[in-house]
């Protein structure tokens, strides 16, 4: 097993790399002169040769591109991620008041919707064809069908219509005042997790179980007289979940998603608002790490649910 | 499953195969009742945005409007904000616009930019996949390597980071960035389907009686890696669409004057709310609709085409 999870983590660091290659190379396909669209923009309003000089100075825009991207690579793993231009502060400032908002909104929404997906699945898996089956199955694919910014604006609506109330605006950390920071982005998290995140586990749980139940080893448990509740919970779910547990792989970009539109209808001060801004603003760095970032996260799940899965299934020995 | 014996099971097959091709299809298709639902959402759209022209007739007909301006851009000062009423059936816009018109033509441009990105990226899906199960070796191995990163990024986040570097906000421009996320998972399916389809005995014996690299991925590969191409193009329609709609929600899709949903929904919209709640209403349903429409019968289409996941 740990040589493995050994080997499995040094075959992520070429993704990694892979990654980094990947988002700076996008980042100077953009035609034009970077430093030029960050003083100027649309607005044609370019600085002066000096400001534009200094600017690339800054940038390293007037070194060659590979000591360019190794001198990006090493800001980023020394944790000196430069600053942003439009918010004028360093990233790592910026990230550390915008990353826990996004996280804590996405957590709520990850597990809050994986837990309902798995329990519908399993309801609707065992009462396959009945009218409980399909009401569980149109709300699935509701959930996935229904963009999750209008899902977002309804609830607003329905808010600001029936108790004429509009949820906070800006964002009161967790350990400042938990009721006020929970009575606010409950919602949020609600819409993330009401969606794909319910619908997408809900459909492949129902499936699985179909599958499962109709098993030997379910068989085998009936006829030794277990009660159904046991089978159910100990036999056939524990099998049912594994290649769900897989699908969290795909949930972290989901999630992303879902918090780049959410954190834009509910005004949420958190990283997707901050990604939104920094391409309007041309605020490239930003950009760049933002989707550095994100790439690193699915990456680092997609590490964390195959050791997870080797760990939960006996069955798979490397 | 109830016990069948094989005379059972050769009479039922041998009904079914009497039925002619539409007969048969009509068969599968009828036990799945969403799936059917599906289509004729589909249908119902596509008629929308084949006669958007004549509904926008119609819809200028009642509103008296006799500019020279296309309805869809049309702005009446009158008409802002109103709600549905005889003369603006679904309200009026922030601008004045008539909402049933921009929701009719907004039709097109899901459809147009749905199918632009499923079936452009679905060929040049196709035609990567094959190529690289077909050749295999080093460019299959890196080739393999570039999809593994780019599967990487959250579809919406590759492509907003695309719409930045293109920097220029067109129907074009989202459509090249919507596809580009779409690529990997695509040339992923087809591969895999053309990989096995390269290792069958039939392959191998085309290969015997000399057929050339053409031949055989045009007359034996293509051919047999269909119907995982359709399923994985079909299931492409929806999510394109719903990227193209939040792109456009978020301002970095289509943009104005076009009647894009997404864009009708734009984050401004929210402060009509209470004043004029349809504005934000219907432009929703009719994305819902579509949305809903194009899964449904994706995944009914691949229950049909594909027997090995039927029932999931």
């Amino acid at each position: 097993m740990w040589t493995y999870v050994i080997r499995r983590l040094l075959l992520a660091i070429p993704t990694l790399l892979g990654v980094t290659v990947v988002v700076f190379g996008v980042m100077r396909v953009a035609p034009g002169d970077v430093a030029v669209l960050i003083l100027g923009g649309d607005s044609g309003l370019v600085g002066t040769p000096e400001q534009l000089e200094a600017l690339r100075e800054k940038l390293g825009l007037n070194r060659p591109l590979y000591i360019q991207y190794f001198e990006w690579l090493w800001g980023l793993i020394t944790f000196n991620w430069g600053e942003s231009y439009f918010y004028n502060a360093e990233m790592t400032q910026l990230l550390s008041r915008k990353l826990p908002l996004s996280a804590q909104v996405g957590i709520m929404g990850l597990v809050g919707g994986s837990i309902l997906g798995v329990i519908g699945g399993v309801i609707a898996a065992l009462k396959q064809d009945s009218w409980a089956d399909y009401v569980i199955r149109v709300i699935a694919i509701l959930g996935i069908s229904v963009p999750t910014f209008w899902s977002g604006m309804m609830l607003i609506l329905v808010f600001v219509r029936f108790w004429g109330w509009i949820p906070e605006q800006g964002y009161v950390p967790l350990w400042e005042d938990p009721m006020r920071n929970l009575a606010q982005l409950i919602w949020p998290s609600i819409i993330i997790g009401l969606g794909f995140l319910m619908g997408v586990p809900l459909r492949m749980m129902r499936a699985t179980m179909l599958e499962v139940m109709r098993e030997d080893y379910i068989r085998t448990a009936r006829s030794k007289g277990l009660r159904e509740n046991i089978i159910i919970v100990r036999h056939a779910m524990r099998n049912a979940m594994i290649p769900v547990i897989t699908l969290i792989g795909i949930f972290i970009p989901l999630t992303v998603t879902g918090l780049v539109v959410t954190e834009q209808v509910f005004g949420l001060p958190g990283i997707g608002r901050m990604m939104v801004d920094a391409i309007n603003q041309r605020d490239y760095p930003v950009v760049q790490l933002v989707v550095t970032l994100t790439g690193f996260t699915v990456v680092a799940a997609n590490l964390g649910v195959d050791l997870i899965y080797g760990w939960l299934d006996p069955r798979i020995r490397y | 499953m109830t016990a069948q014996t094989e005379s059972d099971v050769t009479e039922v097959l041998g009904a079914f195969r009497r039925r002619n091709i539409w007969q048969q299809n009509w068969l599968l298709w009828k036990r799945r009742p969403l799936g059917l639902l599906g289509l004729v959402l589909c249908a119902f759209l596509g008629l929308a945005a084949v006669t958007a022209d004549l509904w926008s007739y119609f819809a200028a007909n009642a509103a008296g409007y006799t500019g020279d301006q296309p309805y869809k851009y049309a702005l009446d000062a009158t008409a802002q904000l109103v709600p549905p009423d005889g003369q603006n059936w679904l309200g009026g816009d922030r601008y004045g616009r008539d909402l049933f018109t921009r929701i009719v033509y907004g039709a097109q441009i899901s459809l147009y930019v749905g199918f632009a990105v499923a079936l452009g990226a679905g060929s040049i899906a196709g035609v990567l996949g094959v190529m690289s199960a077909y050749f295999g070796g080093k460019s299959d191995l890196i080739g393999q390597r570039i999809v593994d990163i780019l599967q990487a990024f959250p579809g919406l986040i590759l492509a907003m980071a695309i719409v930045a570097i293109l920097q220029t906000f067109s129907i074009e421009a989202t459509i090249v960035a919507i596809s580009v996320p779409t690529l990997p998972r695509m040339v992923r399916v087809v591969r895999s389907q053309a990989l096995s389809v390269v290792s069958t005995d039939y392959v191998l014996a085309g290969k015997t009686i000399g057929a050339g690299h053409w031949r055989l991925i045009w007359k034996y590969i293509i051919p047999n890696s269909m119907a995982p191409w359709i399923i994985v193009v079909t299931g492409q329609l929806g999510s394109a669409i719903t990227t193209e709609a939040s792109l456009s929600f978020l301002g970095l899709g289509v943009p104005e004057p076009h009647p894009s949903w997404g864009g009708m929904l734009n984050a401004n919209a929210l402060d009509f709310a209470e004043l004029a709640p349809h504005v934000i209403i219907y432009p929703g349903i009719a994305l819902s609709l579509a949305v809903f429409g194009f899964n449904v019968f994706g995944d009914a289409l691949r229950d049909v085409l594909d027997p090995r996941l039927r029932g999931r």
